[in-house]
């Protein structure tokens, strides 16, 4: 999905704020408005993504789909939330903690590599080991999705 | 679903076995009780989906594809723990049984890995599969050690309830089910609080942690003012929020004068321990913030003196209100 793609969703977008007034960032720092983005995408033209250089707080999105499940007018806020993201993340907008968390996955499979304590941990709770990931299988999927 | 015969793949996820097991042993004393088989799989991480599913759709889609596509091979419906892992392998499993193209360019990558998805399995939240599955009458029957001391706010988490287009098992705005479960199932008294539904904060800690502290100390002071002595969840990272990030807030002074501290409990946990589990034997020793003394009892010490010559004890096997 390109900006273009994205703009046709949300044109039906007549500012009521309700994604603002149900999103739980906005209640605690007004940077990330859901409204805002909106209009600032909306009234970008389509082919230019500098839009997205200061969408840092774009980040703070949790995905909750508050928005999404309250827009009266049926836009898929989060959603397109979502494919904005993924269009700043391939310019390389992306915070580091993103990032840190894909190399975490590529290099183990899973976001949370056992460490030797919980793995004392487990057996102290008499808790069984687990069959680990193809872990080559897992890198091989994310380098063709990332560079196709 | 597919017919399991009491089998099901455990999806644990990255957050539980491996920074929380103490809510894997909780469930595991649970399911064993419930006499069901439950069978661990190679899987990987989900992925996240807020991170993962942000940096690349297609990354997220075809991760958790092949998750389901494990699943699958072995004939099994998934359980998730996870309201993370649940919105995950629950919203693309939705989305590729109605979507034949998108299934069929997943699977033009997953064949370079030799596998296959048929879109043919079910994805359930452990919390949904015990209201629907098990039934609450049965799990009441199985009380052998009522938390009537406690008084519980419960936090669902967003991802248990959104987005409600995927097809949720509950209303997002009234959830009802974790509330009947603590009132009816471990008979504690459930306390209602005013921002219920609002998301913990976690998804927000790695980028903006001020941001992130100040969601989950607005909820917890609702919980406290309300009267609550617990919180229960069902998701490791609302747990995390809730039992380390709780910890950080309180140490905080400028803001931690505001909560006095509440412990939090996974939801198995608190039906493992109603269900006659010694506390220590499933690790709640582990959690940061810790319960006062004598808010757990496990059934052997469960005796309530309620005049000098009146003790009732509860027994094993029964339960005293049914």
């Amino acid at each position: 999905m390109d900006i273009q793609e994205i703009k046709d969703q949300l044109k039906v977008c007549f500012s009521c704020g309700t994604c603002s007034g149900s999103c739980p960032i906005f209640r605690v720092n007004p940077e990330k408005n859901p409204r805002r983005f909106i209009q600032a995408v909306l009234n970008s033209s389509s082919s230019d993504i500098s839009v997205l250089e200061n969408f840092e707080p774009l980040w703070l999105c949790t995905t909750c789909y508050a928005c999404e499940d309250r827009c009266p007018q049926g836009i898929n806020i989060t959603t397109m939330l979502v494919k904005l993201k993924n269009i700043a993340a391939r310019h390389g907008y992306v915070p580091e903690s993103v990032k840190a968390e894909l190399e975490t996955i590529i290099a183990n499979g899973t976001t949370s590599p056992p460490g030797k304590s919980i793995l004392m941990r487990r057996k102290k709770l008499n808790l069984p080991d687990l069959p680990q990931p193809d872990l080559p299988a897992i890198q091989k999927l994310i380098h063709l999705t990332l560079n196709d | 679903m597919s017919e399991s015969n009491g089998r099901y793949a455990l999806f644990l996820g990255c957050t539980i076995p491996y920074k929380l097991p103490q809510l894997e042993a909780a469930t595991r004393f649970v399911m064993e009780k419930l006499g069901l088989e439950f069978v661990d799989l190679p899987f990987g991480c989900c992925p996240d989906p807020n991170g993962i599913h942000s940096y690349s759709e297609d990354t997220w889609y075809t991760l958790a594809t092949r998750n389901l596509a494990l699943a699958e091979e072995q004939g099994l419906d998934i359980i998730t723990l996870c309201n993370g892992c649940y919105e995950t392998l629950h919203y693309v499993n939705q989305k590729l049984k109605n979507d034949a193209k998108k299934l069929a360019r997943i699977n033009s990558l997953l064949t370079k890995v030799n596998q296959e998805y048929k879109a043919s399995i079910s994805v359930i939240h452990l919390h949904e599969f015990l209201h629907e599955k098990i039934g609450y009458d049965k799990l009441s029957q199985m009380i052998v050690n009522p938390l009537s001391n406690f008084r519980i706010s419960v936090h669902y988490g967003c991802h248990a309830l959104r987005p409600q287009s995927i097809g949720q098992p509950e209303n997002a705005e009234a959830p009802q089910w974790l509330w009947d479960f603590v009132e009816n199932v471990i008979q504690a008294e459930p306390i209602h609080y005013v921002d219920e539904t609002l998301c913990c904060g976690a998804g927000i800690r790695e980028m903006d942690q001020s941001a992130s502290f100040d969601i989950t100390k607005h909820k917890i002071v609702q919980m406290e003012t309300a009267g609550a002595n617990a919180i229960t969840v069902p998701c490791p990272t609302c747990f995390l929020q809730y039992d380390g990030s709780q910890k950080l807030i309180l140490r905080e002074e400028s803001v931690g004068t505001q909560i006095t501290g509440t412990p939090t409990f996974y939801f198995t946990e608190l039906l493992a321990i109603a269900m006659g589990a010694d506390p220590k034997a499933i690790g709640i020793s582990y959690h940061l913030m810790k319960p006062e003394p004598g808010l757990l009892k496990s059934s052997e010490s469960t005796s309530v003196e309620t005049s000098p010559n009146e003790i009732i004890t509860v027994t094993t096997g029964s339960n005293p209100n049914s």
